[in-house]
């Protein structure tokens, strides 16, 4: 590892007035599970590095008025243990669930899956299904942006050096939906995406969906909303059939995304499974016959 | 370079050390307190060798800097035996014959004993996934979950 | 006998290392620390073919707390390492032959610091064209890796009249079979600590092969070798892997050149890129059999990638192709192998040594044979398995410990359960 200066702030206020001080050669860690490994192999290198894991007040989960907000800080396990995540928001819980490993879900972030982009992040491809929000903050203010938008940049996010992503935040999925979320990967545990579907579908009295938010992760450089999938979901029964319907279409539509990548005939045909697997859980949480188990 | 001043609970007992910023965590613990059951198998937080007990959980202290355990308490294999008195797993891993090679045995041990700190009676799955970040290349995979079976029968 | 002689004799019993282990107190190569040892670390090429124009040190050497720099015109002894052809040198002199080649060490005071003069170090390389495949490797224009041809091995196994039984036979399958280059991942990195006091190279490392590492330290020091000792430590893990000299000659000759304790770890990363790996085989195989199911004949023609140095590659090639019949009585055998150098890595030996590449191929051939006969796959193999009184096609007559049928019927049963 080359040299830095290290920082451990202990408040939100000193992280942000460190960035400003710091924002010409500045690494930011939070769990540091990616970027403690660039630096030891001499690939990334910055003069000073903020460890802003001490901030207690950016780790946290709480809902109010109806919307679900979670501190940047939060690791994968707080999520995965967070009992309201775990009851009523399933495609997040399923993103936290099968990051890496235990000791990887005990260090990371959140906010550091969303903030640091790997094209194999995880909750980025929830996080868009439930179409949430990022807060970001610096000395200077604090902006908001959907995460969409966040992630528009070719190649990088919207964040600038001297801000920190504190908070993201989203609707609290109502009685009326539910959302799942399924990796696939070559085996169960420390495993890099290959495939990430996340969902969220609502329907009205008559079992029609009213609603759908369909994101592909992992195969595009960024997670991928799938509007021609949406279109073709509302309107249409929440049944077992209307769902076989649309398989050929995601086969059809990773194809368009890589279609040239030498991974592209396994996903087109993979994302067939992984589709349906994710209907199922969602067939379950609405008591619909053809769900799983 | 500026040294940084840490201090942290290791095993039990308050320490304090000046030590260079880039430093990872794996590094200072072998290096700077010789707890060289520490091991480094990838570097990159996949094979869990360089496991420790950070706050009562399982966490890769090759991925983390010295820096970032200032005030944590953190156990490794060496804080494990009492008195010259083997941990339940310790003396399980030797009776179920879950240690080949060796070189995984630390952090599977510490993994399996935050499990346990947690939740003294996890199901056979709750244990796979506990050891989940924990490889053994020897793969004498069904001998460890047998040692931690064992030990929660004790 | 009495009670006291069984305490050990047909019991379970710890093993004697496990305590140890448990506690943390097995010290494994990187664990070793010796007052003034410094560390090593070594200049690799990034190119796989090339010789090398000018390699310049200088400002590495500059660098406070480096020890020394050293290339291939510092080493006393012979330049050549290997387990069967010494074909692989401890450093770079004529030209490098695959990425990750061993050009130059440095010794200095801390790990950050051998990092920091890699770094600093310059080299300028012509380019030789690479040969990444077996099939251009075996080309008479191409570039010659070693000497003047690049097949480092062969081997010709004939047993029967294969042509005439060819010509009886009621079914004949013909199919080629690929496999892979595979790393052994042992789970710790190779590692090692050598010390140089009262003109004895102690070498502390992990490996599955310390007398041979002893020849080779010996040879590339140009000491006798009643001076060089070589430790192996406690050791994560080889399955093969291990078996090549690694950081011995590297660290031996830093700790003889400047007379003091020099540790080198390697990364993962490094470890992946030099240590051996498993061959990667073609193999082209015919196979007839009679319309009752007996196999007659098989033929098959192999070529292997040992890729820059030959490491266990003469061995391998041998277990290969006295294998290439699998568990089955077959009268009429011919089998032709060649393996050859190319610039990639080296494939040396791995668990099984061959046998496994073989016995993906007459697997293979078994299936299509009862694919084509419409015979229970397992009703083919136990036709032709072997058993006690089968002359292979070498010669060896087998006389005991032939359990293939059981272990197949109990496989079947298993499986039967299971799916």
């Amino acid at each position: 590892m080359k040299e830095f200066s290290f920082f451990s702030p202990g408040t939100l206020d000193e992280a942000l007035s460190l960035l400003s001080q710091h924002k010409d050669s500045v690494s930011v860690i939070a769990g540091g599970t990616d970027i403690v490994l660039e630096l030891n192999e001499r690939a990334h290198t910055a003069q000073a590095v903020v460890d802003i894991s001490k901030i207690k007040d950016l780790r946290y989960v709480k809902v109010v008025d109806g919307v679900v907000r979670i501190g940047a800080l939060s690791t994968f396990t707080d999520l995965e243990n967070d009992p309201y995540i775990r009851d009523h928001v399933k495609s997040l819980y399923s993103a936290c669930y099968y990051v890496g490993s235990p000791q990887i879900r005990n260090l990371g972030t959140i906010g550091g899956n969303v903030a640091n982009a790997s094209v194999a992040g995880d909750t980025p491809t929830a996080l868009i299904s439930l179409d949430a929000t990022v807060v970001l903050r610096s000395a200077a203010g604090k902006r908001e942006m959907k995460i969409t938008d966040f992630y528009s940049g070719a190649g990088k996010t919207q964040l600038e050096k001297d801000e920190l992503l504190t908070e993201i935040y989203f609707d609290a999925p109502t009685e009326n939906m539910a959302t799942a979320y399924t990796k696939l990967g070559k085996r169960k545990a420390l495993v890099i995406v290959v495939i990430g579907l996340a969902v969220l579908l609502e329907r009205d009295c008559n079992n029609i969906c009213s609603k759908a938010q369909v994101v592909i992760g992992a195969v595009a450089r960024y997670p991928k909303r799938l509007p021609s999938i949406e279109h073709y979901l509302v309107g249409k029964p929440i049944t077992k059939e209307t769902f076989e319907g649309c398989r050929d279409m995601f086969s059809q539509i990773v194809y368009d995304m890589i279609p040239t990548r030498a991974s592209v005939g396994y996903k087109k045909e993979s994302v067939k499974g992984v589709a349906n697997k994710t209907f199922n859980s969602i067939l379950k949480d609405f008591s619909l016959s053809g769900g799983e188990e | 370079m500026e040294k940084i001043r840490v201090s942290f609970n290791l095993n039990n007992e308050d320490v304090t050390i000046e030590t260079f910023p880039n430093k990872r965590v794996v590094d200072m613990l072998r290096e700077d307190f010789g707890c060289t059951s520490v091991k480094e198998g990838c570097g990159e937080g996949e094979c869990g060798a360089c496991t420790v007990i950070r706050n009562g959980e399982p966490v890769t202290s090759c991925t983390m800097l010295a820096g970032q355990v200032a005030g944590d308490r953190i156990v490794t294999l060496e804080g494990l035996s009492k008195n010259g008195e083997l941990d339940i797993l310790q003396k399980t891993f030797m009776e179920a014959g879950a240690v080949q090679c060796g070189f995984c045995t630390p952090g599977m041990i510490l993994s399996a004993k935050a499990l346990l700190m947690k939740n003294p009676h996890p199901t056979r799955e709750e244990i796979r996934r506990a050891l989940s970040g924990n490889l053994c290349r020897c793969t004498g995979y069904t001998k460890i979950i047998k040692a931690v079976e064992m030990a929660i029968e004790e | 006998m009495s009670d006291r002689d069984f305490t050990v004799i047909g019991q379970s019993v710890i093993r004697k290392e496990a305590l140890s282990k448990v506690l943390g107190e097995a010290k494994f190569a990187a664990d070793y620390k010796f007052d003034g040892m410094l560390y090593g670390g070594v200049f690799r090429s990034t190119v796989p073919h090339a010789a090398i124009k000018r390699f310049d040190a200088s400002k590495a050497l500059a660098l406070p707390g480096v020890a020394c720099v050293l290339t291939a015109k510092d080493i006393p002894g012979k330049n050549k390492t290997g387990i069967i052809i010494k074909d692989e040198p401890c450093l770079v002199d004529d030209k490098v032959r695959r990425v990750g080649d061993a050009i130059a060490l440095v010794a200095a005071d801390t790990p950050e610091r051998v990092h920091e003069a890699l770094d600093l170090m310059e080299i300028e390389y012509d380019l030789l064209e690479p040969i990444f495949t077996i099939e251009r490797a075996l080309e008479e224009d191409s570039p010659k890796i070693h000497g003047t041809t690049n097949i480092h091995a062969k081997k010709h196994l004939e047993c029967g009249d294969v042509d005439a039984a060819f010509a009886k036979c009621d079914v004949i399958v013909e199919n080629t079979y690929s496999t892979q280059m595979l790393s052994h991942m042992f789970i710790e990195p190779d590692a090692g600590v050598a010390t140089y006091k009262d003109k004895i190279i102690t070498v502390y490392a992990s490996t599955q092969n310390p007398h041979y590492d002893r020849s080779d330290v010996a040879g590339v020091l140009g000491l006798p070798s009643n001076r060089v000792r070589i430790v192996q430590v406690t050791t994560g893990g080889g399955f093969g892997g291990k078996l090549d000299i690694s950081v011995q000659c590297h660290i031996a000759l830093l700790a003889y050149h400047i007379g003091k304790p020099v540790k080198m770890v390697r990364s993962r990363t490094e470890s992946t890129i030099v240590s051996a790996k498993r061959h990667p085989m073609t193999m082209r195989a015919k196979t007839g059999a009679t319309k009752d199911g007996k196999i007659q004949a098989v033929e098959v023609f192999m070529t292997g990638d040992t890729g820059a140095y030959a490491s266990y590659g003469p061995a391998v090639i041998t277990r290969a192709v006295v294998h290439c019949m699998g568990p089955y009585e077959v009268p009429n055998v011919r089998v032709d192998a060649v393996f050859v150098y190319t610039n990639n890595p080296m494939s040396g030996a791995m668990r099984g040594f061959g046998v496994p590449q073989a016995a993906y191929c007459h697997e293979g051939q078994m299936n299509a044979i009862a694919k084509e006969l419409k015979m229970d796959p397992i009703e083919l193999r136990l036709l032709n398995a072997h058993r006690i009184g089968t002359t292979i096609a070498t010669g060896q007559v087998l006389t005991d410990s032939v359990g293939f049928k059981e272990t197949l019927l109990a496989a079947a049963a298993k499986a039967k359960e299971v799916m």
